[in-house]
């Protein structure tokens, strides 16, 4: 089997409140930026390893996700209308949660290999640029000492992700 | 194999001056001309260059966050006071108040991770505070999160190892309103900066399961460029666990966390001022989860007697804790075999690496087996990766080649002492005051000062409960509003003594005058710890001094003058320094070349007892119909109060303490308090008496009504009544039938009969008969409750 790289998301139920979510935006207010309208957020899990889907969909169904108040998707995570600014650790810096997440993999009795990395993902819907995002990508949600971001447009025609786009080999 | 990429020879022996400096700089090593030169004569005599670990190790263990070289600098002092020059070795002069005031019940001072005092029966506190200003103001979690693991771990390695009871936290930030527009590149936002540091201690102490309950958060433009984190504490442990001793022929046993490339160079970053050019291997990411495992099974081993001697790798990561455990001996490391995160360090990083959550243990070889499999089976990593000899020297062996080979004595002692210049000049008195001002809008502006109003959101995001041992918990009274003077713990189920821990902080006195900051912030420790029945007369403090640009005479100067403080105002109180650290250089030099340096800082902790837990005392207004006192004397000064920086008034007299005076009245309300005379006792600092009685009434949520013209120290302006933040003040409620009793015990002391608790809600202030300002609690609390947001 080969190497395969998968990337689960996790986020709250619609009728749970996303309290950092509220937060950001609160935040992207006292910036002084009026246009965003919402704000969601996500943790990211990037999974490297032979692993079948069955098993990340234990990993991410047993592992990831609080079922009361959260679920999961594979693949890219998008939101439709919305833009998209995924925050991740540079390569070297201690990312704990990976290190735990390995080690409850193993836990769970999934003996294969895996190389973990964990992310954030914000979501914004208003009338945006993605100079706007930048800024609030820099002011709130990455340091860019120890973090990369990148901003995403938002999708045009792909609702609620790919499930199989996750996976790349 | 080692390659040549691997193992560098750094090419020291010819190197003129300048390649001396340049390859200081180049390396990030943080040593002047003076110590290069120092290492190169070593060399010379050696014959040859050093490696990249052997240099390095020496620049980590010179540098002045490990070694302290400012405060062991012979400083050239000329005071503008006196009109005369003198030496002065700062750590001198703190250590002289400890050997000369010989408690008997300080069982281990500046000699190991933590300061130990007795506690009872057969038990030992031990209390540490670390700063980690650096690493919190480019990555507030990491780096705030770091510094609550990194004290946590002084605590494990202190003596055998102490339990760790309570974390303490104080921060500096700039103000939260700061303009974005206004800071360079690469400098965080105050805001950005203060969620993060919160978060950051609020995550590793919660999840570590050790109560965060003491602390305090201070907010000025100098802290902008330079926030600053001071970590601390508390550990209990047996007596007979306070000293421990490596022997040759013990393993040396690495346990908890493995060794990636993160936080290299820590200690001679920590040493050095910020700037916007700062490598991603500095910073440290904390993982509390595994140091809990750690901890848990350090205690288990520490009473199986498994080991000898144990340390905690902080700055300077393995270099640091095997030289300082080898000293009296002499080590040889097998690098090869350290625990690793991923494959590719240099043997240079994994023995220089600060990754987090690792101890150095000094195992016995017969012990080995039992240690290391008591550690597996707690899921915690323990690795032999040497052994202590008796040599002399440090030899570090990568896959059977040497690495490095330093002399032990070399390396602690062959560091040269530092000559340098500082001044003191007094700076010339204030002429404005404040004038047409409105006593109850300004009580308002003073209770919404970020520096006085609550800490609540901030306090309520820590577990202080956690360990079932907090006994006075930072908020008090009936809706749990009000502020606690210190926290009280009872960490023995078997005894009803306590621990006290308070604290005392306040750098706007330091602008002025660095003498009076030192006595008016120790004594506020101490004023703390009386407050809620701790023991005046068993106080220990320990010291964090956080300076700008000490290379400056005139900053040193005020260093200098600041310690004096220290030494003269601990004498008089008869109380003890048991620990003590700087952080230096907490300066930022802009683009243009211009340098920001933080205000002159102190922060004063102390650490007490009470006999009786069920005898504390709390700071909210009790039963309507009491008797509210103010004990100590009123006087003019306003020098760096919160009401001349309301009215933008520099200079001023800086309140003094006077410890002849308010240390008989420290003993008797201690003694008032333990025989249930008090109803609630609180501390008048920033802000003065009117704000202190306001944080007592918003804590009882009972009204109350003062008249100034029974406040000790008449003839007194109004405005000195409401706002002096005169030193040696405590506020006392009293129940009726116990007024004669603590009047009587009071006698011949400054203590005013000022007023009474009121069932109605109003805060009533007045001159005789005179009503001068209302205040309805709601109002009160509104303004204090609502001024910090998250």
């Amino acid at each position: 089997m080969q190497k395969l790289i998968w990337l689960v998301e996790v986020f709250y139920r619609p009728e749970v409140t996303d309290g950092a979510a509220e937060a950001i935006r609160k935040a992207v207010e006292e910036l002084g930026i009026s246009v965003v309208e919402k704000v969601w957020t996500s943790s990211l899990y990037r999974l490297e390893g032979m692993l079948e889907r069955t098993s990340i969909v234990r990993i991410a169904r047993e592992l990831l996700t609080d079922p009361i108040s959260q679920k999961y998707r594979l693949g890219f995570p998008q939101r439709p209308g919305a833009w998209s600014v995924q925050v991740w650790y540079k390569p070297g810096v201690t990312d704990t949660v990976a290190e735990t997440t390995q080690k409850a993999i193993l836990d769970l009795g999934i003996n294969t290999p895996v190389t973990v990395a964990t992310g954030r993902c914000y979501f914004f819907q208003g009338k945006l640029r993605e100079n706007i995002l930048v800024s609030i990508a820099r002011a709130l949600l990455a340091n860019e000492l120890i973090e990369i971001f990148q901003v995403y447009q938002p999708s045009r025609g792909k609702k609620n992700g790919d499930q199989q786009s996750g996976k790349r080999n | 194999m080692v390659t040549s990429s691997q193992v560098k020879e750094i090419n020291l022996l010819k190197a003129s001056e300048s390649e001396l400096v340049a390859l200081s700089q180049k390396h990030l090593l943080s040593l002047d001309l003076k110590e290069m030169k120092a290492i190169q004569r070593h060399f010379q005599r050696l014959g040859r260059n050093p490696t990249d670990c052997e240099l390095e190790t020496i620049a980590q263990t010179w540098s002045e966050h490990c070694v302290h070289k400012t405060f062991k600098a012979v400083i050239n002092y000329h005071d503008g006071l006196e009109k005369r020059t003198r030496k002065v070795v700062c750590l001198n002069e703190i250590a002289r108040v400890t050997r000369r005031l010989r408690k008997r019940w300080c069982l281990s001072v500046f000699q190991d991770n933590a300061g130990i005092i007795e506690f009872t029966d057969g038990w030992a506190v031990a209390f540490k505070v670390e700063t980690h200003n650096h690493p919190s103001a480019l990555e507030p979690y990491g780096g705030a999160g770091t510094g609550v693991g990194g004290v946590i771990r002084d605590i494990l390695g202190v003596g055998l190892g102490a339990k760790p009871i309570l974390n303490t936290d104080v921060f500096c930030f700039g103000p939260l309103d700061f303009s974005a527009e206004e800071l360079p590149e690469g400098v965080l936002h105050p805001r950005r900066i203060f969620k993060g540091v919160v978060s950051g201690v609020r995550d590793y102490g919660n999840r570590m399961g050790i109560p965060t309950a003491n602390g305090a958060i201070i907010f000025d433009p100098g802290y902008v460029y330079n926030c600053l984190v001071f970590c601390g504490t508390v550990g209990i442990m047996p007596e007979n666990k306070i000293f421990k001793k490596v022997s040759v022929g013990d393993l040396i046993v690495v346990a908890g966390g493995r060794t990636g490339r993160d936080g290299i160079h820590g200690a001679t970053f920590s040493s050095a001022s910020l700037n916007k050019n700062i490598p991603t291997s500095v910073v440290q990411i904390g993982n509390p989860i595994v140091e809990k495992k750690l901890l848990d099974v350090l205690m288990v081993a520490r009473d199986l007697n498994l080991y000898r001697a144990i340390t905690d790798c902080g700055a300077g990561g393995l270099s640091s804790a095997i030289g300082e455990m080898a000293r009296d001996t002499g080590a040889v490391v097998w690098l090869e075999r350290v625990p690793l995160k991923y494959a590719d360090l240099a043997p240079w990083e994994i023995w220089l690496s600060e990754s987090q959550e690792r101890m150095v243990l000094a195992v016995p070889p017969e012990n080995e087996e039992r240690l290391v499999s008591l550690f597996q089976n707690e899921d915690v990593e323990a690795t032999v990766i040497g052994q202590f000899t008796d040599s002399g020297q440090l030899l570090l062996k990568y896959h059977d080649h040497t690495v490095g080979e330093l002399n032990l004595n070399f390396l602690h002692h062959g560091l040269p002492r530092r000559k340098l210049q500082a001044y003191f000049h007094p700076r010339p008195p204030a002429r404005i005051t404040p004038e047409n001002v409105e006593w109850k809008e300004t009580l308002r502006q003073l209770l919404t000062d970020p520096v006085i109003a609550s800490k609540e959101v901030v306090i309520r995001q820590y577990d202080h409960e956690v360990q079932a041992q907090t006994i006075i918990k930072p908020l008090t009274g009936v809706e749990q509003s009000g502020p606690s003077d210190a926290v009280v713990l009872k960490p023995l189920a078997e005894s009803w003594a306590g621990v006290v821990v308070g604290c005392g902080i306040n750098p706007f006195y330091g602008e002025i005058d660095p003498y009076a900051m030192a006595g008016c912030s120790l004594e506020e420790a101490i004023r703390n710890v009386v407050c809620v029945g701790g023991d005046p007369f068993r106080v220990a403090l320990l010291d964090n001094f956080c300076w700008g640009e000490t290379s400056q005479p005139e900053s040193l100067g005020r260093l200098v003058r600041c310690v004096e403080g220290c030494r003269d105002f601990a004498l008089a109180y008869g109380a003890p320094f048991i620990s003590g650290k700087d952080s230096l250089n907490n300066y930022f030099r802009k683009e243009d070349g211009s340098v920001s340096s933080i205000p002159p800082t102190l922060l004063i902790s102390a650490l007490s007892t009470i006999p009786d837990v069920r005898k504390a005392c709390t700071s909210d207004l009790k039963k309507p119909g009491n008797n509210i006192y103010l004990c100590g004397v009123t006087r003019e000064e306003f020098g760096g109060s919160r009401y001349y920086h309301l009215f933008h008034c520099p200079g001023g007299q800086v309140p003094l303490p006077r410890p002849a005076e308010t240390r008989p009245l420290m003993k008797k309300l201690y003694q008032a308090i333990r025989n249930r005379w008090v109803a609630a006792c609180h501390d008048c600092s920033e802000g003065g008496f009117i704000v202190a009685l306001s944080e007592m009434v918003i804590g009882g949520t009972w009204g109350a009504e003062v008249d100034l013209t029974k406040v000790n120290g008449q003839p007194l302006k109004i405005d000195a009544c409401l706002f002096s933040e005169s030193q040696g003040r405590f506020i006392v409620e009293v129940e009726q039938e116990h007024q004669e009793k603590f009047e009587s015990l009071m006698e011949g002391q400054p203590v005013g009969l000022v007023g009474r608790v009121l069932p109605e809600s109003f805060l009533t202030v007045k001159l005789g008969q005179e009503i001068l300002f209302q205040f309805t609690i709601q109002e009160l609390a509104r303004s204090w409750k609502g001024a910090i947001g998250w």
